[in-house]
């Protein structure tokens, strides 16, 4: 009973105390890792065509280095994407031909997802380029979470505003706002189904849902999460992408 | 002096007539013979969206909506379309372009373009499956440093809206001469562009070419109905090429603009008429006043002045129209004038660079008997006014 009582004060002296800065610094290391890997299901919902899944599996060392390369289905099979840094390229098996990602390319859909290229390139925390705010404090599925907002400081940043909606006890964001220069809404992202995996903890399910045209969604199922697992350097080089 | 204005005038009129009708005209089959066929088909959210090239928005069922449509009379040829954006790359260099999947055959019979290949060759009828190459406009394989048997690699968005990347050799180079074609655009047959953007029976454009363009209206609306009594219509829009690109809209304006002109030119030269037939009047008052003295009624002078502007409307008009016709037909027909310059700015026009007239005999004849009609009614009034001189003072002039 006094335990409970003690966890709840705390709870509330806590989170009276944290600033917005400070909650996204929470934030960071709840979701930066040193290296992961893991297997993921990215199922692509339009109103236009059926749903189309694609299985990936994905390696990482820290926010710079990235690769996935898609197993299913057979089409897709063997395409790899690989990011180092801002720099980003996609191998195409049946060509055996590397192309760089650039110019309009970045704000398309990853593999005809929700998720852009550009939402998959941002390296040190996104939050560093933006002012942050907390509103307050709500319940979000019957979660007690902070409503930060985040409005850019350049205008070069695609997302001039985000609205966070961030779990008080696991730092995790279970929904994310983002919007236009004109302050129309572009994006949802909802996250869920949050597991402990090494200690930190971590959604497993992501669902970007696509605002302005209101006719597609991708959801984001992640399985097989292994956290601060040694992951070769080498498998980040371009030479790595053809021989692999 | 009134004989040499009717035979400018009709001069005039005939290289113009000629000219308008070879620019209208050549502008009118280009534009359906590259890009909108006389009667299209196409799903309904494409036409609004052509400009994305939305792959998601194709025809469905294409076999069934061909078999609708291929044994209709009016029919000569129908070619499917697949037009997609895509990335071409050579060594470093790349182009965004657009990409035209054709039926190769069908294209063949209907299109210009394989007569425009100046390197390399245009498909056989028997080079209709996979891996047969790319046709690359010649201003596009300069950018990119490209010859015949280099391979390209073409990067495209397919219907799923992911990328997709495959390697084609460069089978030949076309120079049509119009911007829209020579720069950023590309063929493919269709079974290599089923395996790059992942549709099978499915194009996003059905153009068909019909025994008459003029019929294109009714055509249209005959193949809605029948589309929709074989319960095919639901999404699919069927356009006569005069509602596309704005082509119907251009052309009243064209025609409006040139009976302005040839009023124009039918004003000036009727006032100059006037004006030399008058001067030509008051030089003989003396001997009208003569030849009304003598006793000729009014009448006869009136007829004696407009059958002599007859003779010199006859005259002058087949000058007019034999020189008007020989230079429509010999230097504006034969060799044309030269706008590639002008044209390298004109993207989205489909005009040849070098512009021709169009020469027919009925031009001629149009020109002749204007000229003659417009010689007889600026004749009227000075004919008018020698009929109703007085002898008396008439006599008085010298």
């Amino acid at each position: 009973m006094v335990f409970s009582v003690y966890a709840v004060l705390s709870s509330i002296w806590l989170s009276a105390d944290l600033t917005a800065t400070q909650i996204l610094k929470k934030i960071d290391d709840q979701m930066l890792t040193k290296t992961s890997y893991m297997e993921a299901e990215m199922t692509i919902i339009s109103s236009d065509s059926k749903p189309r899944t694609l299985k990936f599996k994905a390696y990482s060392i820290g926010r710079d280095l990235a690769l996935m390369e898609y197993t299913s289905p057979a089409r897709e099979k063997g395409i790899k994407f690989l990011r180092r840094e801002k720099t980003m390229w996609l191998y195409f098996p049946l060509a055996d031909r590397i192309r760089q990602i650039k110019d309009h390319m970045l704000r398309e859909g990853m593999m005809g997802s929700d998720f852009s290229y550009e939402d998959a390139s941002e390296t040190e925390s996104v939050y560093d380029h933006y002012n942050s705010n907390l509103l307050g404090q709500e319940k979000f599925r019957d979660r007690d979470v902070y409503i930060l907002e985040l409005t850019a400081k350049d205008k070069e940043v695609t997302y001039q505003k985000r609205r966070l909606w961030v779990d008080t006890e696991w730092f995790v964001p279970l929904k994310e706002e983002l919007f236009a220069k004109s302050g129309m809404l572009l994006k949802e992202l909802q996250m869920w189904d949050v597991e402990t995996i090494g200690g930190h903890y971590y959604p497993t399910t992501w669902k970007m849902i696509n605002k302005l045209t209101g006719t597609s969604s991708t959801e984001l199922k992640l399985a097989e999460i292994k956290i601060d697992i040694p992951v070769d350097e080498k498998l980040f080089s371009l030479e790595n992408l053809k021989h692999r | 002096m009134t004989l040499s204005t009717i035979s400018f005038t009709v001069l005039a009129s005939i290289v113009f007539l000629s000219w308008m009708k070879g620019i209208v005209d050549n502008w009118i089959d280009n534009s359906v013979s590259f890009a909108y066929g006389h009667v299209k088909i196409a799903h309904r959210e494409y036409i609004k969206k052509e400009r994305l090239l939305p792959l998601e928005f194709s025809v469905r069922n294409l076999s069934r909506v061909m078999a609708e449509i291929k044994n209709d009379k009016e029919v000569t040829i129908i070619r499917q379309r697949i037009k997609f954006g895509a990335q071409l790359e050579f060594q470093g260099n790349t182009s965004d372009c657009l990409g035209m999947a054709v039926d190769t055959a069908a294209e063949k019979r209907s299109s210009r373009i394989q007569k425009t290949i100046i390197r390399g060759n245009y498909w056989s009828d028997d080079q209709s499956g996979t891996g047969q190459g790319i046709l690359i406009g010649a201003t596009t394989a300069k950018e990119l440093g490209v010859d015949v048997n280099d391979e390209v690699t073409v990067l495209a968005r397919t219907a799923d809206f992911s990328p997709y990347l495959l390697v084609y050799k460069v089978r030949g180079i076309f120079k049509t001469g119009m911007v829209s074609l020579d720069k950023g655009l590309f063929y493919i047959n269709l079974a290599d562009a089923s395996d790059l953007l992942n549709m099978k029976d499915s194009a996003n454009e059905i153009l068909i070419m019909l025994k008459d363009k003029d019929k294109a209206v009714e055509f249209a609306t005959k193949i809605a109905k029948r589309l929709h009594a074989a319960g095919l219509d639901g999404n699919l829009k069927v356009v006569p090429w005069q509602e596309q690109g704005g082509m119907g809209k251009l052309i009243k304006i064209m025609k409006v603009m040139m009976g302005i002109f040839i009023l124009i030119i039918a004003v000036v030269a009727g006032l100059t008429i006037l004006n030399t037939m008058m001067m030509s009047v008051f030089e003989r008052t003396h001997e009208i006043g003569m030849i009304r003295a003598l006793g000729m009624k009014r009448i006869k002078i009136l007829a004696m002045i407009i059958s002599e502007s007859i003779v010199i409307g006859v005259i002058g008009g087949f000058i007019g129209g034999v020189s008007g016709s020989a230079l429509a037909y010999f230097l504006f027909e034969k060799v044309g004038i030269d706008y590639s310059k002008v044209m390298e700015s004109a993207q989205g026009w489909y005009m040849d660079p070098i512009m021709k007239g169009d020469f027919e005999p009925s031009q001629f004849v149009i020109g002749f008997l204007a000229g003659v009609f417009l010689t007889v009614i600026s004749a009227l009034y000075p004919a008018y006014r020698a009929s109703k001189m007085k002898p008396v003072k008439a006599l008085r002039i010298i």
